[in-house]
Parts: C-alpha cells; sequence; structure tokens
C-alpha cells in the first residue's frame, strides 16, 4: 500500500488547526517549536493506510466547516481564533458520531505530536525524567533479568 | 543480543526443523516455550514484530506505539462504534506493554468453563493452581507497597474506595526490581517488569530454544491431516527482509498468536472449524479523569497501583488506577484551544482510574482485505449500564478521595461535574457506546476450546479438533470472558496444555 502524502497545502492546514487545538504557550510554552504541520505530514504518511485516510479526511472536514455547518463562504482559515475555537469545540460536541470520532481522532494525534515531546515530558516530570529523585531508589536486589 | 534470541531481518532465519514451533512469543508463546525447553525439546518461537532492546525504549507513546504495537496501537473492533484494540507486536507481546497484573482464573470461572465446556481433564484445578504457584514465583509476583512502588494516584484511589466502602487491595504484578517510573506500557526501561522477553523466554534460550523476531508465520502447513511445518515471511528492514522462510515441526505446531492473529491464521491455513473466529469477547473500558486540588503526577509509581474489586460480582465491572500517558491523556480533557490548554495546565493534578467490564456482548474475527483483519464487535445495552455504573462508581470514589472535579468524558453528560450531589448525571447517560471512548484490552475468543468438535475449535487439551499436531495456546482459547487480568491465566493454561506434550 502506498504511503499517503500531504499536499504543502495539507500541511499548512494541520499546521493552523493544529494550532488552534492546542495553541503556543501550552505547558508555559515549552513545546511551542514544534514543527507541526510537518510532524502531522510524517504521521499521516505512518502506516496503517486507513489511519492516515483518516487523518487526511479530518483536516478537510475541519477546513471547510464553515461551508457546511453554517453555509458561510469562508474556511477554517479565514476565521479569527475565537471562531476557530467555537468551531472546533462545535465539531468535538457533533451530534454526528462519524463527525466526533474523526475531529476527536484529530485531537489525540495533535496532542499526541504536540506534547510528545521529552520536554513537555520533563515539564511534568513524568516518569521522573526531570527529577529521578521522585522515583523509588533500586532495591538491593536489583536486577530484574533471570540470567 | 542475548544468546538464542534472533533478528530475523539481520541475521536470517536458519532454524528449519524443531520439535516444536511456536507462533508468537506473549503470554502463551512464552510459557510454551519455557515449558517445553525445560523438558530438552528443541524449541523455535517465531515472532513477527521486533526485538526491542531495553536501551532504545522510549517515554513518547507515539514511538512507543510505532514500535511496539500492532497497526501502531489504531487497531480498531467495529460495531455500532469503534472501539480501539490495543495489542502488542513485539518479542514477548503484550506482556511487553502491559502492567502485567497477575490474577488466578476465578473458580466459578473455571467451574463454568468445566461445567458448560467440558475443560475439566484438559484444564483441572490441581494443574493449574501447581502452574501458578510456579509462575508466582518464577515470574517474581509482588504487591505494590506504599511508600515504595504505590503512586499517588494509587493511594487516593485506596482511600476513595475505602470511604466508599467497596472492597480493594494493592495490584499484584510480575515485577522485580520495581523503580515506580510508570513506563509498564512503554516497555519497562529497568528491566523490573517480568515480560516474557526478560524471563520465560530468556529462560526457554536458556535451555537451547531459539527465538526469532521479524518473523511472520504466514501459512500452517498441514499434510494428511497433520501439522508438520509453518511457512512466512521475514519481515523488518534489514538486508534478509520479505525473504520466505519454512521450518518444519517434527511433534507439534504451537499457535499463540493472540486472539486476533490465531484464528485468521488458521483460516488463512485453510484449516476451517466450525465457529472459527466466533465467541470473540473482551473487556472494554475506559477512564474517568478527575483534577485535584494538588500535585498526584500519576507517572510516578506503578503504572496500576490498586484496583477495586468490590463490583466486580454484583456489578461485573473491576476498577482500576492506570497512568494514561500526558500525551493521550491531554486529548481526554474537554475543549479546544485556549480552553483545552487551561486543562492541559492542570494535568499534574489529574489522577486517571479504569473501569473494565466483564461484557456479554460477543463478536467475531475474519481476515480482511483492506485491514488485514476484522473485528466486529458492538456492546449490548446491559453493558453499556454497566460501564456507567462503574463510572459513577469512580467519580464518587474520586470525590470522596479529595477531587475537585471530574472530567465524565461521555457524549451527552455535562463535560465536568463539581459536587458528590451531581453524580446522578451517570443514572441518566447514554446507553449508546458511541457517547463514550471505549478502549478493549483483554481479548478472548475465536477459537475457543470445548469437548464437542460442532462449537468449539480445539479439544480440552488445546489440540485444534480433527487434526494432528496442531495446538492453540492463547487467550483465544477462553470459552468466556474472564472478569479478571488474563495474562496469568493465559501463562498457567498454556504451561499445563504444553507439559502434556512433553
Amino acid at each position: 500500500m502506498r504511503r499517503m502524502k500531504l499536499r504543502r497545502f495539507e500541511v499548512r492546514w494541520a499546521e493552523i488547526i493544529g494550532r488552534a487545538l492546542v495553541p503556543r504557550g501550552v505547558l508555559g510554552g515549552v513545546v511551542d517549536d514544534v514543527a507541526l504541520g510537518e510532524e502531522f505530514r510524517r504521521e499521516c504518511a505512518e502506516p496503517p493506510w486507513y489511519a492516515g485516510l483518516l487523518l487526511r479526511f479530518s483536516l478537510w472536514l475541519t477546513w471547510l466547516a464553515p461551508f457546511w455547518t453554517s453555509f458561510r463562504f469562508r474556511t477554517f482559515g479565514g476565521l479569527d481564533e475565537d471562531a476557530r475555537e467555537k468551531l472546533l469545540e462545535r465539531l468535538l460536541e457533533a451530534k454526528s458520531y462519524n463527525v466526533r470520532m474523526a475531529i476527536m481522532f484529530l485531537k489525540i494525534t495533535v496532542c499526541t505530536l504536540v506534547l510528545g515531546d521529552e520536554r513537555a515530558l520533563r515539564k511534568l516530570n513524568a516518569y521522573g525524567l526531570a527529577d529521578e529523585a521522585e522515583l523509588v531508589p533500586a532495591r538491593k536486589l536489583g536486577g530484574g533479568r533471570t540470567s | 543480543m542475548t544468546p538464542g534470541f534472533h533478528d530475523a531481518s539481520e541475521a536470517g532465519l536458519d532454524a528449519d526443523a524443531a520439535d516444536f514451533v511456536i507462533i508468537g512469543s506473549g503470554a502463551g508463546g512464552g510459557a510454551a516455550a519455557r515449558a517445553l525447553a525445560k523438558s530438552g525439546a528443541r524449541v523455535v518461537v517465531l515472532e513477527e514484530g521486533p526485538l526491542v532492546p531495553t536501551d532504545k525504549l522510549s517515554p513518547l507513546m507515539r514511538t512507543t506505539m510505532a514500535t511496539l504495537f500492532r497497526n501502531q496501537g489504531k487497531q480498531a473492533a467495529f460495531g455500532k462504534a469503534t472501539t480501539p484494540i490495543l495489542q502488542g507486536r513485539c518479542v514477548g507481546g503484550t506482556t511487553f506493554v502491559n502492567s502485567a497484573i497477575v490474577w488466578r482464573l476465578p473458580e466459578k470461572v473455571l467451574a463454568k468453563w468445566h461445567a458448560d465446556h467440558g475443560l475439566a481433564d484438559g484444564l483441572p484445578a490441581p494443574a493449574l493452581d501447581a502452574a501458578y504457584a510456579t509462575l508466582e514465583e518464577e515470574m517474581s509476583e509482588r504487591a505494590t507497597v506504599e511508600g515504595d512502588t504505590a503512586g499517588r494516584q494509587d493511594l487516593r484511589m485506596r482511600d476513595g474506595a475505602a470511604r466508599a466502602g467497596i472492597e480493594g487491595r494493592m495490584l499484584h504484578r510480575y515485577e522485580r526490581g520495581c523503580r515506580g517510573s510508570a513506563r509498564c506500557l512503554h516497555g519497562c526501561p529497568n528491566e523490573a517488569k517480568q515480560s516474557t522477553t526478560i524471563n520465560y523466554l530468556e529462560r526457554a534460550a536458556g535451555d537451547g530454544a531459539a527465538i526469532f523476531a521479524h518473523a511472520r508465520v504466514d501459512r500452517i502447513v498441514v499434510e494428511n491431516r497433520r501439522a508438520g511445518a509453518v511457512s512466512g515471511t521475514i519481515v523488518g528492514r534489514g538486508p534478509n527482509a520479505r525473504r520466505p522462510f519454512r521450518v518444519t515441526a517434527r511433534r507439534a505446531v504451537i499457535v499463540a498468536a493472540s486472539v486476533v492473529q490465531s484464528p485468521n491464521l488458521l483460516r488463512r491455513s485453510n484449516i476451517l472449524r466450525p465457529e472459527l473466529g466466533d465467541h470473540f469477547m473482551a473487556h472494554p473500558g475506559t477512564t474517568v479523569m478527575a483534577i485535584y486540588p494538588e500535585r498526584v503526577n500519576m507517572w510516578l509509581g506503578a503504572s496500576q497501583g490498586y484496583e477495586v474489586l468490590g463490583l466486580r460480582d454484583t456489578v461485573g465491572v473491576k476498577l482500576e488506577s492506570i497512568n494514561v500517558p500526558p500525551e493521550v491523556a491531554a486529548a481526554r480533557l474537554p475543549g479546544a484551544g485556549r480552553r483545552l490548554a487551561a486543562f492541559i495546565d492542570k494535568l499534574e493534578r489529574v489522577a486517571a482510574w479504569s473501569v473494565a467490564v466483564r461484557s456479554e456482548a460477543e463478536g467475531r474475527i475474519r481476515p480482511s482485505l483492506l485491514f488485514g483483519d476484522r473485528v466486529s464487535y458492538a456492546l449490548t445495552a446491559r453493558d453499556m449500564d454497566r460501564v456507567r455504573q462503574g463510572m459513577k462508581a469512580l467519580a464518587q470514589m474520586h470525590f470522596l478521595a479529595g477531587a475537585s472535579e471530574i472530567i465524565t468524558g461521555v457524549h451527552g453528560l455535562p463535560e465536568t461535574i463539581s459536587s458528590i450531589d451531581q453524580l446522578g448525571v451517570f443514572d441518566n447517560a447514554p446507553l449508546d457506546p458511541r457517547a463514550y471512548s471505549m478502549v478493549a484490552t483483554h481479548l478472548f475468543g475465536g477459537c475457543r476450546a470445548g469437548r464437542d468438535p460442532d462449537s468449539s475449535v480445539v479439544d480440552p487439551e488445546l489440540k485444534v479438533h480433527g487434526l494432528d499436531g496442531l495446538y492453540v495456546m492463547d487467550a483465544s482459547v477462553f470459552p468466556t470472558n474472564t472478569g479478571v487480568n488474563p495474562q496469568h491465566s493465559i501463562m498457567a493454561i498454556a504451561t499445563v496444555a504444553a507439559q502434556r506434550l512433553v
């Protein structure tokens, strides 16, 4: 199966929609420099093929949402920040399960791409990455392997 | 590389024959390999996924999913709702990426298997008890401990359950030297969690077994009603990728490829039995997250450290603490944009507890040209009622443990509730599974065991009905779901069945 390859304009859409979902400044701005559009492009190219297809569909669905939700002759990119957020909230609460699921998949992907970064984990001290002292001191009986 | 372990993609697959060929290296395959190799038999284990060295493990879910999970963690069951199915696909199978929770098969469940499916001779209680005892010693079963491996969210769950008057206990896990780094789901970076990779497979390798990663079995070769070999393809990215292989099994082929893959492998091999791929069952579950006034940091301590058992027999649910990784937890928080960002900034104060349902729904597993494997599964209204009762209990316990806000996570309910007086919202939660974010982790059935060849795939000794030299030893043989975490039972059942072949 051929890998899904996003077009340049789709990468730009992913950056805009992604940053509307998870704006810069989150967690003190430690992951503000994540190139979200590029990461999204990579994610779409990964198997399985149907996940990439669903992601691409969710991008188009969101970008064109002003047309089909309120019959406004605009795209997502033509909305201001408040309107983008309101639209995303509306899609996440859509009556249609398929719409909700597609946008939820988009949200999970964006959160994974933005927060799935060691700097974010360190900021949260997740897994003791920032402060090992919070972990249990290694036991004397130590090593887990059998041999 | 550990002696006995080989990456077929890099080094090729030089084993052309063995006494026993085992397909899959998870709980069932690992236990069977251990028992058979210990007896002196020549054993080859073939695993489709990679062997990932400890120093290559990542704390990032994206990397982990891509490396260690089937379909990069994007596998799902399709029904009224789409339910993600998480399965490990690496050496060690799901044991490499689960919390290694230890539960013996409940007596009531075993009694039902004996009475309704005729498994008393094949899986007698004394033999299983002996296998459990050995496993608990060799795999190092231990409870999480306050002041040691239990995390803050585990202790909060303990307090909440105690105040609600619901029985619970610290979780028992296979671990040796746990540091509470909370990365069981990523593969343990300290080699403390006892997956089959670092324990039973390593013991088997010490007894002469050969374990091959990146070796995907495509077909079981049956001649004259006897399974005599397997054929497959080397996968991965090494110089030997895409090369075919064939390994002859002098005594038996043991299929332990998992609930989804085992029935489909039999079907692709033209081994067609009545009800093959049917009676798929699971423990679907969801989480209830809560925000506390103080820092919880659910990513310190055991990945899962406490369980609530008091509703297991009455409602049919088991509740557990679980450290949902930050990037996944963030997606479950309400809203988008600045409102979501404000919730994300509170992540350190979030605790996540899960409800797993012993569901009555049955589904089916079939090969699919488009998806590889297709699982059809639709939860019933009664299952969904159990889900919402479990969620209500979790929310109550969260409040009693001091939470200030509960994130309901159900479409149609208020996003959050901030008082224990609002728990009634769960009574009116929809019974439509599409309103929930569910995940299926414990899977059962598809090659179910039974005495009657017309209604089961394998006999009580786990041999495929009507064929010689072919056994199935994983949770696909379970005739029902169990209501408890299945790894320990899978390993015990595989041990008992494999010891019979010695």
